[in-house]
């Protein structure tokens, strides 16, 4: 991912894309401190449940385009879902969030999947990432059954600590990443191999700043695996 | 008094006073409701908006205005205030409560601040105001002689206006509470409104949401009901383990089924990070208590069961029980919630006495929650109205704000969904909501209780609880009954039949509030884009807001409901 590059936004409007992600997984798995850690790169001890959904951006470079991701954090608990389904609309991707610690909270990431897969007409980029990694000693999902789960689903997968910040900006990175391959893949404007200057493509992209990928019927396999760290 | 007039005057400093008086068309009586509610600050801004908004909706409604005279002495008082005066110890948990009736000192005729009639009690109290003070607080003695003398002199008028304000209502507290076999619900609800002072506040809120009757006689009894009944509950749903070490890890639930695990489990990681800027949440003891409280009423109440966020809710009652609890375990301290959110209940509570605690902050909760339940039924119905009310009234009364909404394709869902889940708990510092409930229990009050002497609403099948159920002449009278009745006959041990209207009054003037939360920010939130908005709005900057702050909010509040409520 060398040619990922990230900063904070200077201007509200100043990107190129606009990509709205969305994150989901139980309760308690650490979905807003995964996120607190990588739009401010914080870890807030006292943070609350979240209630709906919260929201938060995080400004990424890749090929020297400027992608906002708009991330909606939504609440874990069963109750919310009719509420949060609300937001998957217009999602280029979803990262579904479980804890290594917790085999339950794994074994809900198939029922997550089915919930996305029924809300979403599109097909999306998805991730999987098994948070809470610094518990080593507390592990109950074990990484290779993790990965399989992922694999067969075509899911990017990443094991991630918010707390001690280890690869939460690389999980989401790779997802970035991957909708934004995908995009050009899909429009036909660029091959994955080209990372040269993109000004000649800018125009169609600028004129708006949101991406959909309204008309996507292919699915990111490309990567599918790529983010395997464990 | 029946119609209410009310004008309000800011003072600017101590020169020439500007007077501005709202006139409006409109016939609903505020004041038989509410007689004598409101000490209210308004800035020229929210007169021009609300002239505006009455003139371009064009209601024929509201003319009869204007209740209460208003002087803020621009807070100078409370820099002056001598040193020596400090806290007065029966007074609210911080010096706001007294800058409060300092800055907005009512001068005029309102009944509850002016009596021309001191009723019998309240004289007897007022004569007897040192033996009182001595009684309920040893501290108070010499602050009082000092508050006497300044009495003497002339030098500091508005300091001695002050402390007579204070008294007064303080005499009126006890004459309410005290001073009748019968405590008259309508007085208790007029004057809470206002803020209820700490050492009446748990027993205020008690009664305000009918929890205990009107008919002092009966407390005791219904008390001893009540935590048998809470007692009883809990230990048909919880087990203790023989090791009492009083951590959650150490109960256990008796119905072990996939639902009550979940349950059990979705409490418990919820109340790791319920207030976790406060101490108090943090000791074991409380957290085991909340848990009991939680889990008991999410098993009673499977229609909606445990919901995110009606953890927050229940602190409220837990914390303002408390009181009672600490006032006992130290008599030589004044209360204040410095101490009580610092100090293990624990060091000062017996196990009975959590219990007690327990019992009066569950059912106290079960009552406030079962009159907003359709905020937390399945599709929470009563938060999505809630939202577009909020929606409705911005568009309204702010037209520029809800277009740069519109044009930023904001939609209020994203932001104001926790505030009506949470009732703006999130949103603001818990002591500003504990200030803020006693507005809202008193608002709500009439929806919750029957009128003064009739009590109802609890039908508790097989724990010997013999609560009255809704006479049939409060269910006529309330147009929506909101019925919801568990019979599963499974479930035996936790049925709860009741019937009750929705509490549409609190939810009305929440909204309200929510409008006038989100207007103080209007101007900022106009120049920000959609992130800015939102992000600004998830983390509104409201952390050194203190009990003024809340006092103006719900006061423009209610100008608000008043302006708009019927048009």
């Amino acid at each position: 991912m060398s040619e990922e590059n990230t900063e904070s936004a200077q201007y509200d409007y100043d990107y190129d894309y606009l990509f709205k992600l969305v994150l989901i997984g139980d309760s308690g798995v650490g979905k807003s401190n995964l996120l607190t850690r990588y739009s401010g790169n914080e870890f807030q001890v006292n943070s609350k449940s979240t209630i709906g959904v919260e929201f938060a951006t995080k400004i990424v470079k890749i090929d020297g385009k400027v992608i906002k991701a708009q991330i909606w954090d939504t609440a874990g608990q069963e109750r919310y879902r009719a509420i949060t389904k609300a937001y998957y609309r217009g999602a280029l991707g979803a990262l579904i969030v479980y804890d290594i610690t917790k085999t339950k909270s794994y074994e809900n990431c198939n029922d997550w999947l089915n919930i996305l897969n029924s809300n979403l007409d599109n097909d999306i980029v998805i991730g999987m990432i098994g948070n809470k990694k610094d518990l080593q000693h507390q592990r109950a999902v074990p990484v290779e059954e993790a990965q399989e789960f992922a694999r067969n689903n075509q899911l990017l997968f990443t094991e991630t600590s918010a707390l001690s910040n280890e690869n939460v900006e690389r999980a989401f990175d790779e997802l970035i990443n991957a909708i934004y391959q995908n995009l050009k893949q899909q429009t036909g404007m660029d091959s994955l191999n080209n990372f040269a200057n993109t000004n000649n493509t800018n125009t169609e992209y600028s004129s708006t700043n949101t991406v959909s990928l309204a008309n996507s019927k292919k699915k990111e396999k490309s990567s599918s695996s790529s983010g395997d760290c464990c | 008094m029946d119609i209410t007039r009310l004008t309000l005057k800011k003072t600017m400093s101590s020169s020439g006073s500007s007077t501005s008086s709202i006139n409006q068309k409109s016939h609903h009586n505020i004041s038989k409701e509410q007689p004598h509610r409101t000490f209210s600050l308004m800035t020229q801004n929210h007169q021009q908006h609300l002239s505006s908004a009455t003139t371009s909706t064009n209601t024929n409604s509201v003319i009869t205005t204007s209740t209460t005279t208003i002087m803020n002495s621009s807070g100078k008082q409370k820099k002056n205030k001598p040193a020596k005066f400090g806290k007065s110890s029966y007074l609210d948990d911080n010096d706001d409560w007294i800058a409060n009736v300092g800055e907005y000192t009512i001068e005029n005729e309102d009944k509850f601040f002016i009596s021309p009639s001191v009723s019998k009690a309240e004289s007897e109290f007022l004569s007897n105001k040192q033996s009182f003070e001595l009684e309920t607080d040893a501290r108070q003695g010499d602050n009082g002689n000092e508050i006497r003398d300044q009495d003497n002199s002339d030098e500091d008028s508005a300091l001695t206006l002050k402390q007579k304000t204070e008294n007064r209502i303080l005499a009126q507290y006890e004459t309410i509470l005290y001073g009748s076999k019968n405590i008259k619900l309508n007085e208790l609800r007029d004057i809470s409104w206002q803020g209820i002072p700490l050492q009446y506040k748990s027993v205020a809120w008690k009664l305000l949401l009918g929890y205990l009757p009107p008919n002092v006689k009966r407390h005791e009894l219904i008390l001893k009901q009540k935590r048998q009944s809470y007692k009883n509950g809990i230990e048909q749903s919880i087990k203790m383990n023989k090791r009492s070490d009083n951590t959650i890890e150490n109960m256990e639930i008796m119905q072990l089924n996939e639902n009550n695990k979940q349950t059990w489990h979705q409490i418990d990681i919820d109340l790791k990070r319920t207030h976790p800027d406060i101490p108090l949440y943090q000791f074991s003891s409380v957290k085991r208590s909340l848990q009991r409280i939680l889990y008991y009423w999410a098993i009673r109440r499977p229609t909606t069961g445990y919901v995110q966020g009606i953890n927050d809710i229940c602190t409220t009652f837990y914390q303002v029980f408390l009181l009672d609890y600490y006032k006992k375990g130290h008599k030589d301290k004044k209360l204040d919630w410095d101490d009580i959110e610092k100090t293990d209940p624990e060091e000062y509570m017996s196990q009975e006495d959590f219990n007690s605690l327990e019992s009066d902050a569950f059912w106290c909760f079960d009552r406030f929650l079962e009159s907003i339940m359709d905020n937390y039924v399945h599709g929470q119905p009563g938060i999505l109205r809630q939202v577009s009310k909020l929606e409705q009234l911005c568009k309204r009364i702010d037209p520029a704000l809800h277009a740069h909404f519109v044009n930023e394709q904001v939609e209020f869902f994203q932001f104001a969904f926790r505030w009506m889940n949470c009732l703006l708990m999130r949103e603001i510092p818990m002591r500003g909501v504990l200030r803020m409930w006693d507005t809202y229990l008193a608002e709500s009050s009439s929806d919750i209780t029957s009128n003064d002497g009739e009590e109802l609403d609890f039908v508790i099948n097989n724990e010997g609880d013999s609560d009255k159920p809704l006479s049939p002449s409060m269910a006529l009278r309330n147009n929506s009954i909101l019925r919801s009745d568990y019979t599963s006959k499974n479930n035996q041990s936790s049925i709860i039949t009741s019937k009750k209207s929705s509490n549409t009054k609190l939810n009305d003037f929440h909204v309200y509030v929510c409008w006038a939360f989100l207007e103080k920010w209007a101007t900022t939130l106009e120049n920000m884009d959609f992130t800015g908005i939102i992000m600004f709005l998830q983390s509104c900057p409201t952390t050194s807001w203190k009990n003024l702050n809340i006092e103006i909010l719900l006061s423009e509040a209610y100008l608000w409901q008043c302006h708009f409520k019927d048009s």
